[in-house]
């Protein structure tokens, strides 16, 4: 098994008024723990839609999401939110923060979510702010921090609690260049060095490339799923 | 301490939206308490005044004598009941009295006259009505046929101090009653002091005149305690056991009194609650509007895992807060005013009620004028938040995270 995420047939339908948007049409992936994926596609092709799905933010037409091997379609709104909780770390686009909070206690309030002691918390926020070269903003309001650096806080944060997988919807798309790709060097190393698991959905070609597997969607579909180097290869070996 | 600081700073977030409402809610707070104090203060003191110089706490009466009053409706084992009332712990002290009317004479004047026969001794630890001789002296301690007259009825026989006055009555044994008295003192002034047409005598003195013997028409009650004269009344009623006899607090005695109060309580009452409710309209407008404001926070939150329980925890957490800190204002500022105005009142176009002239509106600071407005206000701010933050909690994250 070992697969972080693993869907059957996954489909979504909107329906706004008279029009029905089938945003996702039953899509067959399986990602394996430690990869480095970007999705791609054109605007409207449904990578959004497949991360909502995945982690439990929207709810399923048809088909089959597993997380760490649960059906989601089967938890409450509190195992959901409790799943999210423990399992998932996410970075948006832009305005993660919460802005009444300072860099260390946007960290700290996931931790503080999961009841982890006010001294854990505090020493674990500084190492995860040193692992994100954040040390000496800790106090910083959002509004105090650049674009590129509040992202940052929000890795910072996804990371904290140890995830299985970390869903990132258009990290950099908010970014100049040279700050997205700093960014993105910075979650590839902890892809590397920690073995995080990073799912993207961009538009990115800097992510593309750095990708270890590249899935294209197109009209909610999978339209190709490239396996691009070894090291992803062996992910996939491994797993057979 | 972290959610804490999130709900101080999320309420601190618009400064002049929550600076007005905090300032609705401590000046609804404010006139609540003050229409509390201003109630408790002016009602108790009419209420302590009336009770302190005549009527006493409770009363006991031959039963219906209170309906309709009459010679005949005497209480005849007064001295059992003197006994069994010094045993309570409760009571202070008690007096007993005896009326009838009369015809006063004094030269060519003539004046229908109210008796009033009491124990001077009795009285005296009893109630103010001593205190009320503006002229001359009270009654002495021994029955001596000496008399004091209320100021409207000496007025009416041109009478002074040292005069004799006649009286006809009807004693109790059917003979007529005819005696003269020499008047001692002249009770209260011109206008609507209590016993403008009194004639105050001793308590053996009238039974003599009156031919009642040791019988008595009322025995007034003062209690340790003046609060709380219904329960005690009850407590009486219970251990005398004696069908024959009424036995009431000054809320049955002064009846007419006690309703107008009533009614007024219960119209500050509603206009309280209209305060409170257009206070609530705006708390309510508050936290509804900073909930849209953060619709896509909450869906952040969501999404990194907080459950709605803990986005309602927040938003109650905020509306606590700002109502705890607007209520302390609202103490602090009630109760200034409170104190202010329990010390200077409010004057106000003189009303005299039951013998009382009474010119100001006064205050009280007694607890229940702070904490009855305070437990209100927490409880109905509480409810007030329940709604938003419960729309809060359950913002579907999609929804909430939407537009990005
Ligand atoms: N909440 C929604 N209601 C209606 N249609 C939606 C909604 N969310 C997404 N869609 C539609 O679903 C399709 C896929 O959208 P999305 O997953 O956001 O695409 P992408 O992220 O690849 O740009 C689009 O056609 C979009 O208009
Ligand atoms: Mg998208």
């Amino acid at each position: 098994m070992d697969y972080v995420i693993e869907t059957e047939s996954l489909s979504k339908i909107y329906i706004s008024g008279e029009i029905e948007v089938n945003a996702l049409k039953s899509v067959d992936l399986k990602i394996k723990k430690g990869e480095f994926i970007a999705i791609a596609g054109p605007s409207g092709s449904g990578k959004t839609t497949f991360l909502n799905l995945i982690s439990g933010l929207d709810s399923i037409n048809s088909g089959i999401a597993r997380l760490a091997g649960k059906d989601i379609s089967l938890m409450t709104k509190k195992e959901l939110s409790d799943f999210r909780r423990d399992h998932i770390g996410f970075i948006f686009q832009a305005y993660n923060l919460i802005p009444v909070l300072t860099a260390a206690e946007n960290i700290e309030y996931i931790m503080l979510l999961q009841n982890i002691s006010p001294a854990r918390r505090r020493e674990r926020t500084l190492k995860v702010l040193q692992d994100v070269d954040l040390s000496g903003k800790e106090n910083r309001f959002p509004s105090q921090l650049s674009g590129g650096q509040q992202q940052r806080v929000a890795i910072a944060r996804a990371i904290v609690s140890n995830p299985d997988i970390i869903l990132a919807d258009e990290p950099t798309a908010n970014l100049d260049s040279e700050t997205g790709s700093s960014l993105l060097d910075l979650m590839h190393t902890l892809n590397r060095k920690r073995g995080i698991t990073f799912v993207f959905a961009t538009h990115d070609p800097k992510i593309m490339d750095k990708s270890d597997r590249l899935i294209i969607f197109k009209d909610g579909k999978v339209d190709s799923d490239i396996i691009k180097n070894d090291r992803a290869q062996n992910l996939k070996n491994e797993s057979n | 301490m972290l959610i804490l600081r999130m709900a101080r700073r999320n309420i601190l977030r618009q400064k002049r939206r929550t600076l007005l409402t905090a300032l609705m809610i401590s000046g609804g707070f404010l006139l609540f308490s003050l229409s509390l104090g201003i109630s408790e203060g002016t009602y108790g003191s009419i209420i302590e005044m009336f009770t302190r110089m005549h009527t006493g706490d409770i009363q006991i009466h031959k039963s219906g004598y209170l309906q309709r009053s009459s010679l005949y409706k005497t209480i005849n084992n007064a001295d059992d009941l003197k006994i069994a009332l010094k045993k309570m712990e409760f009571i202070k002290s008690f007096a007993p009295r005896v009326y009838s009317s009369a015809l006063s004479f004094a030269g060519a004047k003539t004046s229908g006259a109210i008796i009033m026969g009491l124990d001077p001794d009795m009285e005296a630890v009893s109630t103010s009505l001593a205190l009320q001789v503006k002229t001359g002296n009270f009654l002495p301690f021994e029955p001596s046929k000496k008399v004091i007259l209320g100021k409207g009825l000496a007025d009416i026989l041109k009478v002074k101090l040292n005069d004799e006055i006649s009286l006809i009555g009807q004693g109790a044994d059917g003979s007529i009653a005819n005696e003269n008295f020499h008047i001692i003192g002249i009770m209260g002034e011109n206008g609507s002091s209590f016993g403008q047409r009194h004639c105050f005598m001793h308590i053996k003195d009238a039974q003599d005149f009156l031919s009642l013997g040791p019988k008595i028409h009322e025995l007034a009650i003062v209690l340790n305690n003046h609060k709380g004269a219904r329960k005690r009344a009850k407590d009486i009623k219970l251990a005398l056991n004696d069908k024959s006899i009424d036995i009431d607090p000054w809320q049955v005695i002064e009846k007419d009194f006690y309703n107008a109060m009533r009614a007024d309580r219960k119209g500050a009452n509603i206009s309280n609650f209209i305060i409170m409710v257009i206070v609530l309209i705006g708390v309510l407008n508050t936290i509804l509007m900073s909930i849209l404001e953060r619709t896509r926070e909450f869906g952040v939150m969501k999404a990194i895992g907080a459950s709605p329980s803990d986005i309602f925890k927040l938003i109650m957490t905020e509306v606590i807060l700002l109502g705890l800190v607007s209520i302390v204002i609202g103490i602090i500022g009630a109760f200034a005013i409170n104190y202010y105005l329990s010390i200077h009142g409010i004057p106000v176009t003189p009303i005299a009620y039951g013998g009382i002239k009474f010119t100001q509106m006064i205050s009280s600071i007694e607890a229940k004028v702070i904490y009855q407005p305070t437990y209100v206000f927490l409880i109905a701010i509480v409810l007030t938040g329940l709604y938003p933050a419960l729309r809060a909690a359950n913002i579907l994250p999609i929804k909430a995270l939407g537009d990005r």
